[in-house]
């Protein structure tokens, strides 16, 4: 079984007009996806299609109007469920500064295992092994306003991680840091993925969806596609369209074949399309 | 630039000091100064002085940063120091016009100048050998009886925890809207205090719709975290009250009986 199931997806944002009456503006129209364990899911999409919402649906921030998410067979719209869902699926968000609740970096990361009434040697082992993994050891004092940008996404992912969760939802991490920080925090989720843990990674930059090994592709509320980065990817004109672009070296390879290059189809990566660029010179 | 600011500020160090827990330091620092308005002659000052400068010594704290927590009150305690030389009656001992020095006034002056710098450096060095979440952990402990008669103990200490750590994100704030409001040609330095009072008000505005929004942010956050309030949370560093805790706690006591001897007695 999946470990996150998502059937059917409806999300409604309630506001009020002036005299008071309820509206409801229609966020996400009707979902369905799965998401297996261990695996690297990027979500894409422009701004306001949905997909930062989708995002808090995935651990009972918000709960579906319509429809139904499952986390490793808990329903999330299910009370009793709820502490067991978030336990599961920690979340990163896009702002490194909203998320940090203390004024030192280890009584930060402590933040989320205190609320789940662990053991204090465990809390201090959880800690260290945190901060650790995202190379922060030496930060641990520190106050997180005196802090980079990247450092303080850091800090948010071992505060996390400390949670030892199943999965960790990325929402647009990336989106206020600079190249470098952004660099880190991909670094560090792949890193993550590849020790095991299911990462859902929320962007709006291509070049990182690319490092997924699945994407969907969000619009208006719905999924417009949905697969492997190669076969999204290969749908330019579609991804244009949604005012989406694909990855730069996608780019470059498909204007170097119209040009008459000899370039395979399916490059991704920068380094794919070097090889394949070297590759074609030396025929 | 105004980020600068040190506030809650806390010396990252090994000492028994910082070692201490807490609640005996919290409770210290009050009693301390409740002692500062007990000593009523200069002899009982400097057993107030030495013991806070034993703190010190002990607690390794550079002179640097205590000085810091001093300066931005030095100019209340000058004004206290100029009222008191000038205002109180009784043997005067130089007269120009209307103003004139007295002895008592000198006395007086010398007394609440001291006092006034030993009250603010020892809760300043509560505030520099004390972690915030120690603080405010111990803050909730002290209050958790009243928790009884409904005072939201834990509550407050959260709310105590994450002012302490948005002051300088809310700082930062500030500055950008006043830079973005200078660039647009806000006028913020010329005009009287109504003029320069009113100028605040754009920035005052976008300000508060930020804090609403980072208080938004940082809940979904929490909760996020499973934050669920006071139920079944524990702490990464449990407050022990130690051996150590009990020695300095007697200390502290044979201080407070000396002052209160002293006071007696002399």
């Amino acid at each position: 079984m999946s470990f996150i199931r998502v059937e059917n997806l409806v999300y409604d944002y309630i506001k009020t007009d002036e005299g008071g009456a309820p509206i409801a503006s229609r966020a996400i129209k009707g979902v369905s996806f799965n998401i297996e364990r261990g695996s690297f899911t990027a979500i894409i999409g422009q701004n306001g299609s949905g997909k930062s919402t989708l995002a808090k649906n995935l651990n009972g921030l918000l709960l579906p109007t319509e429809g139904k998410v499952c986390i490793d067979g808990l329903d999330t719209s299910v009370p009793e469920n709820v502490w067991n869902v978030r336990q599961k699926v920690a979340m990163v968000f896009q702002n490194p500064d909203n998320q940090i609740v203390s004024a030192i970096v280890e009584d930060d990361v402590a933040f989320g295992p205190e609320n789940l009434g662990i053991d204090p040697a465990e809390i201090r082992r959880r800690v260290d092994s945190a901060l650790d993994g995202v190379e922060m050891g030496d930060y641990k004092e520190k106050a997180p306003h005196m802090l980079s940008g990247g450092q303080k996404q850091r800090i948010a992912i071992a505060g996390a991680v400390a949670m030892e969760p199943e999965c960790i939802v990325f929402d647009e991490p990336t989106a206020m840091l600079d190249p470098k920080g952004r660099r880190e925090v991909l670094g560090i989720a792949r890193d993550l993925n590849s020790k095991g843990m299911t990462v859902v990674f929320i962007t709006h930059f291509m070049e990182e969806a690319a490092c997924a090994d699945h994407v969907i592709v969000m619009d208006g509320g719905l999924i417009k596609m949905e697969g492997t980065p190669r076969e999204v990817f290969s749908r330019e004109e579609e991804l244009v369209s949604l005012s989406l672009g694909v990855p730069a070296a996608v780019q470059l390879a498909s204007r170097l074949r119209k040009r008459g290059v000899e370039i395979p189809e399916g490059i991704l990566t920068d380094e794919e399309l070097v090889r394949a660029i070297t590759e074609a010179k030396a025929e | 630039m105004i980020r600068d600011i040190t506030l809650g500020q806390y010396y990252p160090g090994n000492s028994v000091i910082h070692k201490l827990d807490p609640r005996v330091k919290i409770l210290a620092a009050l009693l301390y100064i409740v002692a500062l308005f007990v000593v009523d002659n200069f002899s009982g000052f400097i057993v107030a002085i030495v013991l806070l400068e034993a703190v010190i010594i002990i607690s390794r704290v550079p002179r640097k940063y205590i000085w810091r927590g001093l300066k931005p009150v030095l100019i209340i305690i000058a004004f206290t120091l100029i009222v008191n030389i000038f205002m109180v009656r009784g043997e005067v001992l130089w007269q120009f016009g209307v103003l004139h020095i007295t002895r008592e006034g000198l006395r007086t002056a010398a007394f609440v100048g001291i006092r006034l710098v030993l009250l603010i450096i020892g809760s300043s060095m509560l505030t520099l050998t004390t972690r915030p979440i120690g603080l405010t952990d111990g803050i909730e402990a002290l209050l958790s009886p009243f928790k009884k008669i409904g005072l939201p103990a834990h509550e407050l200490a959260m709310m105590m925890t994450i002012a302490l750590r948005f002051i300088p994100t809310l700082l930062e704030e500030t500055d950008k809207i006043i830079k973005a409001q200078q660039a647009r040609g806000a006028d913020f330095e010329s005009g009287n205090i109504l003029r320069r009072a009113k100028a605040l008000i754009p920035i005052l505005v976008p300000l508060f719709i930020s804090a609403f929004r980072i208080a938004q942010d940082l809940a979904m956050a929490m909760e996020a975290r499973c934050y669920g309030g006071d139920v079944k949370r524990t702490r990464m560093n449990a407050m022990v009250f130690a051996r150590r805790d009990l020695i300095a706690s007697i200390i502290f006591c044979a201080f407070l009986a000396l002052i209160v001897l002293q006071r007696v007695l002399l």
